[in-house]
């Protein structure tokens, strides 16, 4: 594959010869706004969605020498972000048992709640079936490709994402 | 335009672009690795002071496999005796959680585990020579594992995702473990450990669009976890979360009907001789606090009062409560035990607590950095 290919995700304009520095900021800066917004809509938690996003870019930062070299670094920097994101859901139930609040509440969010009815119809999904729907319908990847993100079978993502389907469906519908 | 993809863009669009720099990046990047290097050296010294002990002290050593001095150890060089695939070249593959350690409430000596099991809620075995815990497999996914206390004999139970805390069973030969991040929600099963077998003993449902800010209910995890083993094994006493409600309830180890003990409260245990029950949060009623009641649920009396007072252990021996309280935040959790006859209160230590390992030794997770 061309190095042009490789990058295409950053767009066409990549100057493939750049410094390793120069292509992973080039990447980030492509990048960092579209995780930010899909890991917004899956937390419903905009310091978690940016701890989230740090969190996914640093280490790719960390291995970027590695990671420029793969066909995929969009998809890589999902996985990522989508590991993480599976993991602190996970810590989740220690939360519950000891308490402990791992990122500050967005206060604001029932504010956007209020004024908008697209928010407020992802509110009511659990947050795997807003990754679902984040994963194959905003973004785009196939349903084998999210499932692999968040650790779950495909067909265990595609009930996911018609359950989300239905709720959104009768939620926009009432709206 | 797929229909679902314009509400998720409409959605998006509520949320302003990220403020984030590369330099704050880079600048967090150093940050982690400063911070390895500190990591790395206080490490270091701790190695030299445990072998400048060790030589000067040889004569009355008698503990040798595990460090006794406690710290950031997770940084340190591969385990000798790091025996599953977990193992890497440097080290296990679990490097961000601190391994838990022992106090001995007689002596308040500390015995750091190794870090071949890190991870957390631990849950002694009735003999006290086995521990279940949770820690991460390869790819990062929470998995239930068994081992030995000295960190041998390391065996990951599942591959598709756990959640502690587990327990076993008075009799050692099953475990009880919440599961179900496959199915969004979670239940509880029972591990038999001489057949490698597994049972479902809850059947709780995916929650259905009942969760969220307008209907005033949090999309937490859903489910049955906490389980707790009765005394003579028969029945399972744990956790519910539905909606926003959470209770107390009792179900046969075989499953069927369960039945509910106290409502709102957070996390149940039955006395060793079966007579008392032990609930972290005092119910609806009484609110707050640590209680302990009839077996059934009835007679709910508060113990110890506090705001944030939860998982409450017995002790092997039935006469005292360990449980954690965390008046202090988060990270200033902290374990105390409770002398059932007198209601006195005693500090422990810093931490998270997770088991009785014997009538005087407590398993303990240190606080998060």
């Amino acid at each position: 594959m061309s190095e042009i290919a490789r990058f295409s995700v950053v767009g066409p304009e990549t100057d493939v010869a750049a410094s390793p520095t120069d292509q992973f900021e080039a990447f980030f800066e492509a990048e960092k706004d579209q995780l930010y917004l899909a890991l917004c809509l899956v937390t419903r938690n905009r310091h978690e969605a940016e701890d989230l996003t740090q969190d996914a870019f640093l280490r790719l930062l960390e291995r970027w020498d590695r990671v420029a070299e793969m066909e995929d670094p969009h998809g890589y920097l999902y996985r990522t972000a989508m590991n993480s994101f599976r993991r602190r859901y996970g810590r989740a139930l220690r939360t519950a048992k000891r308490s402990i609040q791992l990122v500050p509440a967005d206060d604001e969010i029932a504010e956007i709640d209020e004024r908008d009815a697209a928010v407020r119809s992802l509110a009511g999904l659990s947050p795997r079936q807003r990754a679902a729907v984040v994963l194959v319908d905003l973004l785009g990847f196939r349903s084998e490709e999210a499932a692999r993100m968040l650790g779950i079978r495909a067909s265990t993502l595609r009930m996911h994402a018609s359950r989300a389907h239905a709720a959104l469906k009768e939620t926009m519908s009432r709206e | 335009m797929n229909e679902y993809r314009s509400v998720l863009e409409r959605a998006g669009s509520n949320f302003a672009p990220l403020d984030l720099e590369l330099e704050s990046l880079l600048r967090r990047r150093d940050r982690k690795r400063r911070n390895q290097r500190i990591a790395a050296g206080v490490v270091g010294i701790a190695v030299f002071v445990a072998a400048v002990w060790v030589v000067t002290s040889v004569g009355s050593l008698d503990r040798s496999e595990a460090p006794a001095v406690p710290g950031p150890a997770e940084t340190g060089p591969a385990e000798p005796n790091c025996v599953v695939t977990r193992c890497t070249e440097t080290g296990p593959a679990v490097t961000a959680t601190k391994p838990g350690y022992l106090i001995d409430l007689n002596t308040g000596e500390m015995t750091q585990l190794p870090k071949s099991i890190a991870g957390c809620c631990y849950a002694a075995s009735p003999d006290g020579t086995m521990v279940a815990y949770i820690s991460l497999d390869d790819a990062g996914m929470s998995q239930f594992f068994i081992a030995r206390v000295d960190g041998t004999d390391v065996q990951q139970v599942t591959q598709r995702g756990a959640w502690g805390p587990f327990d076993w069973s008075p009799d050692g030969a099953a475990i009880a473990y919440p599961s179900g991040w496959e199915e969004d929600v979670i239940n509880i099963f029972v591990l038999d450990l001489a057949t490698g077998e597994t049972s479902q003993v809850t059947h709780e449902k995916p929650p259905t669009g009942t969760c969220g800010p307008t209907v005033g209910v949090p999309c937490g995890p859903q489910g049955a976890v906490f389980p707790q083993f009765s005394p003579d094994g028969a029945s399972i006493v744990y956790t519910v979360y539905r909606g926003g409600d959470q209770d107390v309830r009792i179900v046969p180890v075989t499953g069927g009907k369960s039945v509910l003990l106290v409502d709102g409260a957070t996390v149940g245990t039955l006395s060793p001789d079966g007579s008392t029950l032990a609930v972290g949060g005092c119910g609806r009623r009484l609110g707050s606090g640590l209680c302990i009641a009839h077996a059934d649920g009835t007679n709910l009396r508060a113990l110890v009062s506090g705001p944030q007072l939860f998982g409450p252990k017995w002790s092997p021996d039935g006469t005292r409560i360990a449980y954690n309280d965390q008046a202090d935040g988060p990270t200033g959790n902290k374990v105390f035990v409770v002398d059932v006859a007198t209601g006195e209160t005693t500090f422990v230590a810093d931490g998270f607590l997770d088991d009785w390992l014997d009538d005087h030794t407590l398993l303990i997770e240190p606080v998060p950095e």
